[in-house]
């Protein structure tokens, strides 16, 4: 799966040293940000959920947020509050962290459904509104969200419908014993990290964005997109199968995945790909098979689709 | 579970076993053998997971079997040596490892050879094995059409008793439809339920019964009823082709009743015809007067010399006749009350006038007879009389009448002399048409005239006072001219095409070929080297036609070739995930550049031109 596209080939091997044996998780998170999307990490912590998310802020010269989620943190907490201002006698909007352009919302399972749902409606309309007032979030804008999946007292974890929201869900892992030597002797490079040059500016991410849209997408890949939404949603070990953000998703992360790899149209590899990341978190499974592994059951009935040509 | 494979398989076997049955009764026992054996060893070969002839054996094979038919096959005897021929190839298609087109072949030969059943004997277990192979085949179709998609495929019994169900009414649909198609729409042209009202009064026309005084008007039809191609020239005006004969008289119409008799031609010059028929609906042929024989093998003659076909003429029929122009019937054994019949009630002006004709002796009287009528009456398709004394009223009253008046009246008029008389109906002149050379009857032309039995000669006499029939021809002699001519590549497309005498042509085919080679064998070599190349050329037209896009061939191709190196792409497998897969460097750069160039039209939805194929064919070829 090599990347050809020489910016993003430059953008990788600089954020590799940072994420050593994580390229995989990194090129996924970079499709997803290029794709206008949002992305869920399931994983433990201290993985470099952190420095992926930071990583990528830098680079692309664009700023950065946090939100570290708790069970009393409050929807105003991420969107801002208007404050009185004496002098002036007028409410003032003092944004919260969500007017950046790349936001980390570290253990989103740990806040309440609530706070949750205000975070998903600003990923989702790429706006707040605080007191009356709408204000509109930066572009670009990308939500990078983890979840820890061991931890499960006092957590709220995301419904179904709201990971919808997310393009894609992945987990980083434990890195290769080599990649893990090499972080051990390298030792902390976080100081370096909040040094890093950027590579683009944001006018430049939003033109590769707009490249991207123009990637080439033929009725056969059409077809084919249209056979797996098809197949989840006739499939009797679900109980709801792709929505319609769920083949766009497809369709847009398929066309980034392209551009990066130096085509100007896609192919089925393209989507293929990309779908054990893109669509398990989309599907819900059928009660009878609740208990099962929901990602291997959706690849194993993914993978039956024949591919055109 | 029921697997489609096994299914398709046990169809084809009963079709192919159907269509051997059709023809078992014909053959040759050492090629009905073979066949069996054949299809035993196939069966166990297809249910025993046998292992199979090379397919280039039995391609050699079924050449050699093509070409032992060439030798053996002569024009009186072709039919058999071609169904057993077929019967052989049946054989060896079963022999084989059976793919999607093999299944085709066998339904195809096995149709064949139901058709080649048909030409050797007419019998309703056609329909049975029709029935049979018509079902088997679309069934078989379409079962074959999931095979070919998933050669493992199986359904449960539920859904396979549905799925049979569905497919069975696309044949039972499909009945009417064909009925329709094959059975009434050719024949539009001809009205389409006319049969059911042959008799056509009202127009003028051939009629297998005369009757006198239902219309008062008869409109004139120009369509064709007859062509006719003779060996002789023949008067335009005077010539008479006859049809059938009637004697019963019941005042208003006559019939055929009762006619016994022992005849034979005698005198007149042979002339030889070939005549083509339009339906018409009865049973009678035609032929030049007087007709001595009709080559058909369903005809029956009858004493008083009327051909009668087994069947009703509903189609097109083409025969032989010959007859003797100007001869006469000698007869004996009739009996000579059947053509003295006169109707009861007869009106005594006319026997009153019948006596007045009377003459010294029959010949006379049948002189004075016909002289009297053609005299004093006039001919006329308008205001004919329509009463239910009809006769007395033509006689008396109108004196005015087509022809069928005027043979009734002279019929009745000798009658009453004593003097045997018999209807006869048929058509009076002919029109030439010199671009095809032959003659054309059109309806109109029909007509009715009398026979009289005369010291045991039968002898025409025609009391209808000569109107020249060509009297509404040629009107317009450039429109006449593109008639004839249009009706003369009719005649030429009836003759190849229409009813395809496989015997004549063949005749003219061998008689060109003695021309160059004078010898037999070389001829028939030559033929089915024809054919072949005919046969070669359509189905390198048809496949033409149906030739896949560019990019399937070219995929295909490169699929072929990476088979052939050990690769199989699966179908659920992206290309350049197939390629990856590809352990060989080489092979691996060589198939990916391929995979490229081949992405870059096919995602792009370029359509691809000579050009790409050809710079596409030379990476494969690279490969």
């Amino acid at each position: 799966m090599k990347v050809r596209n020489e910016k993003i080939i430059h953008i990788l091997d600089i954020l590799s040293k940072f994420l050593q044996g994580k390229e995989e998780a990194l090129r996924l998170s970079l499709i997803t940000f290029f794709s206008k999307g949002h992305l869920l990490i399931e994983d433990l912590p201290g993985l470099g959920k952190t420095t992926l998310a930071v990583g990528i802020s830098k680079i692309t010269g664009l700023s950065f947020g946090r939100i570290q989620a708790t069970s009393d943190l409050l929807p105003t907490d991420i969107t801002g509050v208007s404050v009185y201002n004496k002098q002036t006698e007028k409410f003032e909007f003092h944004p919260g962290p969500i007017f950046n352009n790349v936001v980390l919302v570290d253990e989103i399972n740990r806040a309440t459904p609530k706070t949750q749902s205000a975070l998903l409606e600003a990923m989702g309309e790429k706006q707040v509104t605080v007191d009356g007032e709408t204000y509109k979030l930066p572009k670009p804008f990308f939500v990078i969200a983890t979840q820890n999946p061991v931890e499960q007292y006092g957590t709220f974890p995301l419904p179904e419908s709201q990971m919808d929201r997310f393009m894609m869900k992945i987990s980083i892992g434990y890195p290769s014993r080599e990649a893990e030597r090499e972080i051990i002797k390298g030792g902390s490079k976080r100081e370096e990290l909040y040094g890093l040059q950027p590579e683009m500016d944001k006018s430049e991410v939003e033109k590769i964005q707009d490249e991207i849209e123009q990637v080439y997408l033929s009725d056969k890949i059409i077809d084919y997109v249209l056979d797996i939404a098809q197949i989840t949603r006739k499939s009797k070990y679900f109980s709801a199968g792709l929505s319609i953000r769920g083949t766009l998703t497809i369709v847009r992360t398929a066309k980034t995945n392209a551009y990066f790899k130096g085509r100007d149209f896609v192919i089925p590899e393209d989507i293929k790909e990309l779908l054990p990341y893109t669509v398990p978190h989309r599907v819900i499974l059928h009660e009878t098979y609740e208990n099962s592994n929901g990602k291997e059951l959706v690849l194993s009935v993914l993978k039956e689709i024949p591919v055109p040509a | 579970m029921i697997k489609v494979k096994k299914v398709v398989f046990f169809i084809s076997y009963i079709i192919g076993l159907v269509g051997f049955i059709s023809v078992a009764k014909y053959v040759n026992p050492v090629f009905s053998l073979s066949f069996l054996v054949m299809l035993l060893v196939g069966g166990i070969s297809d249910f025993k997971k046998g292992r199979y002839l090379p397919r280039l054996m039995l391609n050699i094979f079924s050449l050699i079997v093509v070409l032992f038919l060439a030798v053996r096959v002569s024009l009186e005897n072709m039919v058999i040596p071609v169904v057993e021929t077929l019967l052989l190839l049946l054989g060896i298609k079963f022999l084989e490892k059976k793919e999607f087109r093999d299944f085709m072949q066998i339904y195809v030969i096995s149709i064949f050879l139901l058709a080649g059943s048909a030409l050797l004997s007419i019998n309703i277990t056609f329909m049975l094995y029709f029935f049979v192979i018509f079902f088997g085949v679309v069934i078989s179709v379409i079962l074959l059409t999931y095979y070919s998609q998933d050669k493992n495929i199986s359904f449960d019994r539920e859904t396979f008793r549905k799925l049979i169900l569905n497919i069975s009414l696309i044949p039972i649909a499909a009945i009417p439809v064909t009925a329709l198609i094959f059975t009434v729409l050719p024949r539009t042209e001809y009205p389409v339920f006319n049969f059911l009202n042959t008799s056509g009064k009202g127009k003028t026309g051939f009629s297998d019964t005369v009757q006198l005084g239902d219309v008062s008007e008869i409109q004139e039809d120009s369509a064709v009823a007859l062509r006719i191609k003779t060996d002789k020239k023949l008067d335009l005006e005077n010539t008479y082709i006859r049809g059938i004969t009637l004697n019963f008289f019941d005042g208003k119409r006559w019939y055929r009743r009762n006619l016994y008799e022992t005849s034979f031609v005698k005198g007149g010059e042979t002339v030889e015809q070939e005549i083509i028929v339009e339906p018409t609906g009865n049973r009678f042929l035609f032929a030049v007067d007087v007709p001595v024989k009709i080559f058909r093998k369903d005809v029956k003659l009858e004493g008083d010399r009327v051909f009668v076909s087994y069947r009703r003429i509903f189609s097109r029929v083409k025969y032989r006749a010959i007859s003797k122009y100007g001869g006469y019937i000698v007869s004996s054994d009739l009996n000579i009350n059947d053509y003295l019949q006169l109707p009861s009630h007869l009106d005594k002006n006319i026997v009153e006038l019948a006596r007045r004709l009377k003459g010294k002796n029959a010949i006379e009287t049948v002189v004075n007879v016909v002289k009297y009528l053609k005299r004093n009456y006039h001919y006329t398709l308008k205001n004919l009389s329509v009463s239910n004394n009809p006769l007395s009223s033509f006689l008396f009253e109108k004196k005015a009448g087509n022809c069928e008046f005027f043979a009734s009246a002279g019929a009745v008029l000798l009658r009453i002399n004593k003097i045997p008389t018999r209807l006869v109906a048929g058509y009076r002149g002919v029109r030439y048409n010199e671009v095809g050379d032959y003659y054309i009857v059109p309806n109109r032309y029909a007509h009715t005239w009398i026979e009289v039995y005369i010291d045991g000669k039968w002898v025409r006499y025609d009391p209808t006072p000569s109107v020249p029939v060509s009297k509404n021809d040629g009107k317009n002699p450039i429109i006449d001219r593109i008639k004839k001519i249009l009706d003369a590549v009719e005649y030429a497309y009836i003759n190849s095409i229409v009813d395809f005498n496989v015997k004549k042509q063949i005749a003219t085919f061998q008689y060109i070929g003695n021309m160059f080679y004078h010898i037999k064998s070389l001829f028939i070599y030559g033929i089915y080297l024809g054919i072949t190349i005919v046969i070669l050329f359509l189905l390198f037209k048809a496949l033409r036609q149906f030739r896949l896009p560019y990019e399937k061939k070219v995929l295909n191709m490169f699929l072929k070739k990476m088979e052939q190196y050990g690769y199989t792409k699966k179908e659920n497998e992206g290309l350049e995930e197939f390629v990856d897969r590809i352990d060989e460097n080489r092979l691996r750069e060589k198939a990916l550049q391929f995979v490229v160039a081949f992405e870059n039209v096919y995602y792009r939805d370029k359509k691809i031109d000579k050009n790409d194929y050809k710079r596409l064919i030379s990476i494969i070829r690279d490969i």
